[in-house]
């Protein structure tokens, strides 16, 4: 199936006449330069920049460029701030003509845990609109409290509306949604399985990520393809000052990442990750952990020009799992992926900032049968070349439109025995095709931040008014710090997971394209929220959603043959609440995230859970300051369990394959399960409890960190994967005591 | 200060002395005794069959720790037609094989049935059926049977009528032959539709499958090259030439329930299909299994 579309450059024009006449209005100079971190030059995202006694200002965006336009000629003061730097002021003149480059370097400073979740006193200029977007940046990310090192997906699991669930296709569900239904973003980049087997890391170290943008919902033009979240990680460019490195080791993985500059124009970074061997780890610790990953990441920039903050990167990724049995009878499965990309950023056209990323990614799955009476051998394969770019015009006011587009061609190849007994194998080129428009304004109290999102391609193939997305923001300030928020939004997803609905947890998930005859998955978001400080020390945060799914891709229950359908469109709903709280005194910092979440799928006359129904998550984590350098962590997280179809018994079956040959009655049946109401059961509730100690110490240029931590310290069986024609049983984590090493130069 | 560190561990001795009590976790239901029936009745035979077993819980996963079938031998087993009552008794089959038969009966076409079994350990099961009414087949041109050398090229087009109520049907079409040096030889082999590969890459014959009734006179094409191929493969296996004495056309029609159950039983007979599920169909009430029909309908020409 292949579908061909050339895409319309009218976008380029329109920007073009956008940007003519906005710089056509200018009565000054436009103030604009980069906000990077003093330590390593690493560009600092969502900066406030602020011309002080003139109420005019900007925040950096994700390339830590701002531009304030249209200046009045005159001497002011400036200032950058970023909580977890040191604020920094300069004295600038502004001329008529030709625009001002004032860049900061911002010396870092402690940030706490009390200031990694946003809410009414967000740092970030984005979250002052949105309902549902949290951002986290690499100081973030190392003030969560850990298992055993910092990761990225374990930090955002804090946030509400997140459950995580630790299976490997899909660690984590948001408000409902399916675990296909969250864009991965790395540097633009599309991750189709950021996670490695049994829920102990994402595949992306935290060391090469800069800024971690994560939206749970509603999310703004700019991101498609996906109903449920976004997450977008940028990751480092690598350290301008000199060449560093860092080195981790603890009783499960170690990893190296050294970094530094070539000449003043480029820098590079290269980060590795192991785990040991299973041998080890059992010699260790007498565990018997199956699974096996590594990952590595490697990053060369070009900065090209200073006043323009024009840069070229050249990115790799890649990451492999193994999940091996010793047992012949059991299965094996390894997971793949990939992805490289060329990253172009700059100033053109005056106003116009432009990000933009050609890129190739892969991801692939493999199950093994092996000797296995229960399982087939499979393997799902999905390689996407694609290019993605955004244009961000800043105009006269503080009104900034967006502008982008992107276009991939998705290839699927996927080999899976059916339900006949039949090898299928798959091969299918896809195109997709999406633009944007984003509008971002102020009036008074209200902010307001919408536009439009389109299906390109779907819209000309099948026309619809599905496929152009509306999405608004709506943001009203109250009194104090507190804020009340609107969100709505309209989304599509052309490419799903499907795996067989009947498993009781299933690991191996096939990538699809939406069948031929079937809508896309679609869902309009609604969002309501109200957050700000109850007291000085205590923050809230309360948000509701619903979501109408109007569109789903589930079994054909009533298939009977092969001229009917394997799947068909459905419909669903989800909805609930969230409550987030934070308290920070000198000695603790204290987190604690409530999710009522509640989704139902409604089928061929029968409405029931997917499997992705978790109605309770409570996530809570304390950080207690023990002494100077001294800290301890406790993190808990209960969620209650996710719906399966219970077997309520067997019987010999016939296939009747030959009724009208042989007579039945002397037919060998062949065993067969036999399900109860589907999803009507429950898993157990999943809960864990991870301890940490850390100690931080600096010898001579060298920063290091001990830690002793203890993952599920409690030792609780949480379910990873259960075979239901076995009785196999493998659990994630179990009692995991472990030590971590870190050093820094 | 103190106070929240206090209530903090606290908190984490409580969770720790109670949150390892692990939820054991199996992913069965109560086991709940059923009767599983299966009973096709055909116009083929003069005699009707009616399995009827138990359900079971194995101890563990493996449902092959139970190898034994456990028949339900003391049930009362009658099948009715508007016009009559048919009892069905309790017969071993083989050493292994318990069925009640009813015999001397043989379904009419376009007649209804309801089945009802009466356990009294196991309740009630009912069901229905309707077989399909009588069809008819014809081939188009039987000149391509007598000379198909003339047609190699072409289609031995045969002609359906279908019954009411046939949701599936299936045409099957068999070549009677005898053999040139041994004329008292009667054989019979079935033509395929079409040619593919087996597993191990070899040519082999597709013969037609259980298609579904979308119109009530559906046509079936032979490539006359695959009714020659028959008789070449014939004359190879015998080392003799073989004489072709008339050909066979049976119309075999299913009612709505045994085509779903075939199907659903049979992964749908889709080998496109990208789904790896096992579905189950049944339509008897209060228990499992399948309570059809199909009639069977031949034409026969002979040369």
């Amino acid at each position: 199936m292949t579908t061909t579309r050339t895409f319309p450059n009218f976008l380029l024009v329109l920007l073009f006449a956008l940007s003519s006449t906005s710089a056509g209005l200018a009565q000054g100079s436009d103030v604009r330069g980069t906000v990077v971190d003093s330590a390593n030059g690493e560009r600092v995202s969502y900066a406030t920049v602020i011309i002080q006694g003139l109420g005019r200002g900007a925040a950096t965006n994700m390339s830590g460029f701002y531009l304030i336009p249209n200046v009045p000629p005159g001497a002011y003061t400036i200032s950058a701030s970023c909580i977890g730097y040191v604020k920094q002021t300069q004295d600038i003149v502004v001329g008529l003509g030709e625009p001002l480059l004032v860049n900061f370097r911002l010396a870092q400073e402690p940030v706490k845990v009390s200031e990694t979740v946003v809410t009414g006193t967000a740092r970030h200029e984005l979250t002052q609109i949105q309902t549902s977007v949290h951002t986290m940046d690499e100081q973030d990310i190392q003030a969560v409290p850990v298992s055993a090192v910092p990761d990225i997906f374990h930090a955002i699991q804090i946030l509400p509306g997140i459950v995580s669930t630790s299976d490997v296709n899909s660690h984590f569900y948001v408000r409902g949604g399916g675990g296909d239904q969250n864009l991965i973003l790395l540097d633009g980049m599309k991750i189709y399985n950021p996670f490695h087997a049994l829920g102990i890391f994402s595949i992306f170290d935290p060391d090469i990520v800069r800024t971690t943008e994560v939206y749970t919902g509603a999310f703004p033009p700019g991101y498609g393809d996906r109903l449920s979240s976004v997450v977008s990680l940028s990751t480092k460019d690598g350290n301008v000052n000199q060449v560093s490195g860092k080195a981790n080791v603890n009783f499960l993985s170690s990893k190296l990442q050294v970094e530094g500059p070539i000449g003043d124009t480029y820098t590079w970074l290269a980060d590795a990750r192991k785990s040991f061997s299973n041998t080890t780890i059992n010699r260790f610790l007498q565990k018997d952990l199956p699974v096996s990953f590594y990952d590595a990441f490697f990053k060369v920039t070009a900065k090209v020009t200073e006043d323009r903050q024009v840069r070229y990167g050249l990115q790799g990724f890649y990451s492999g799992d193994n999940m091996r049995s010793g047992n012949p009878a059991e299965p094996d499965y390894s997971w793949r992926n990939h992805a490289v990309g060329f990253t172009a950023s700059g100033l053109v056209l005056g106003r116009v900032f432009v990000d933009a990323v050609a890129y190739e990614t892969y991801f692939q799955a493999i199950r093994d049968a092996k000797n296995s009476v229960s399982v087939t051998p499979a393997s799902t394969t999905i390689q996407e070349v694609g290019v993605r770019s955004n244009a961000t015009l800043y105009t006269d006011s503080k009104d900034i439109f967006y502008l982008g587009f992107e276009m991939s061609f998705p290839t699927i190849q996927n080999s899976l025995v059916n339900s006949f007994g039949v090898l299928r194998q798959t091969d299918d080129l896809i195109v997709d095709g999406w633009f944007w428009l984003r509008y971002q304004t102020s009036i008074g109290p209200w902010q307001f931040d919408g536009g439009i999102h389109m299906d390109a391609i779907t819209l000309m193939t099948q026309g619809g008014s599905g496929n152009i997305q509306p999405r608004l923001n709506v943001s009203r300030a109250l009194f104090g710090n507190w804020k009340v928020k609107l969100s709505y939004g309209e989304f599509s997803q052309n490419f799903i997971t499907v795996n067989n609905e009947d498993d009781v947890v299933s690991i191996f998930d096939t990538w699809i394209h939406i069948p031929e005859g079937l809508s896309p998955e679609r869902a309009i978001h609604y969002v309501a929220g109200i957050d700000g400080n109850i007291a000085p020390e205590l923050s809230m945060s309360l948000q509701s959603y619903f979501k109408n799914y109007r569109s789903l891709v589930v079994y054909n229950r009533d298939k009977v043959d092969a001229t009917d359908p394997d799947y068909i469109n459905a419909t669903g709903k989800s909805y609930g609440a969230e409550l987030l709280l934070r308290y920070s005194i000198p000695i603790v910092d204290f987190y604690g995230a409530y999710t009522w979440s509640r989704s139902l799928i409604t089928s061929q006359g029968i409405t029931y859970p997917p499997r992705y129904d978790r109605q309770h998550n409570l996530n809570l984590l304390g950080e207690f300051h023990l002494f100077d350098n001294l800290d301890a962590t406790i993190r808990w997280e209960i969620g209650s369990g996710f719906p399966f179809s219970q077997t309520v018994g067997y019987y010999s079956r016939l296939s009747l394959n030959d009724f009208y040959v042989n007579p039945f009655v002397y037919e060998t049946g062949t065993p067969y399960i036999s399900l109860g109401e589907k999803n009507a059961a429950r898993l157990p509730s999943y809960h864990r409890m991870d301890l940490g100690l850390s100690y931080h110490f600096r010898v001579s240029s060298v920063k290091g960190r001990v830690g002793v931590n203890v993952i599920n310290a409690y030792d609780h069986r949480n379910i990873f994967y259960f075979d239901r024609k076995t009785g196999q049983q493998v659990d994630m984590l179990p009692f995991f005591p472990s030590a971590t090493l870190e050093l820094e130069y | 200060m103190r106070s929240p560190l206090v209530h903090t561990f606290v908190l984490l001795g409580f969770l720790l002395a109670t949150g390892g009590c692990n939820e054991s976790f199996s992913p069965k239901a109560p086991f709940q005794q059923r009767l599983v029936s299966y009973s096709v009745l055909t116009t083929q035979s003069n005699a009707q069959y009616l399995l009827l077993y138990l359900n079971y819980n194995p101890p563990g996963f493996d449902p092959y720790s139970v190898t034994t079938i456990t028949y339900d031998t003391g049930a009362t087993v009658v099948v009715s037609s508007p016009s009559k009552n048919f009892q069905f008794h309790d017969t071993l089959l083989s050493p292994t094989i318990h069925a009640f038969v009813a015999p001397l009966f043989r379904p009419l076409p376009g007649t209804s049935y309801v089945l009802s079994i009466v356990s009294s350990r196991y309740g009630t099961l009912s069901s229905s059926t309707t077989m399909p009414a009588q069809g008819y087949l014809s081939v188009a041109d039987q000149s391509r049977l007598l000379y198909p050398n003339s047609f190699s090229d072409q289609n031995i087009e045969i002609d359906c009528v279908l019954g009411q109520g046939a949701h599936g049907y299936l045409v099957r079409f068999f070549l009677d032959y005898s053999l040139e040096r041994d004329t008292t030889f009667r054989g019979t082999e079935q033509i395929p539709i079409s040619f593919g590969q087996d597993s191990l890459g070899l040519t082999a014959p597709i013969y037609p499958v259980l298609q579904r009734a979308d119109g009530p006179k559906p046509i079936v094409m032979y490539p006359v090259e695959n009714y020659l191929q028959t008789i070449v493969a014939l004359t190879a296996r015998y080392a003799t030439g073989i004489k072709p004495m008339g050909a066979r056309l049976l119309l075999i029609q299913v009612d709505q329930s045994l085509y779903t159950y075939f199907n659903v039983a049979n992964g749908f007979q889709d080998k496109f299909s990208i789904r790896t599920d096992q579905p189950d169909y049944s339509n008897i009430r209060n228990g499992l299994g399948i309570f059809g029909s199909f009639n069977v309908d031949s034409t026969i020409i002979r040369y």
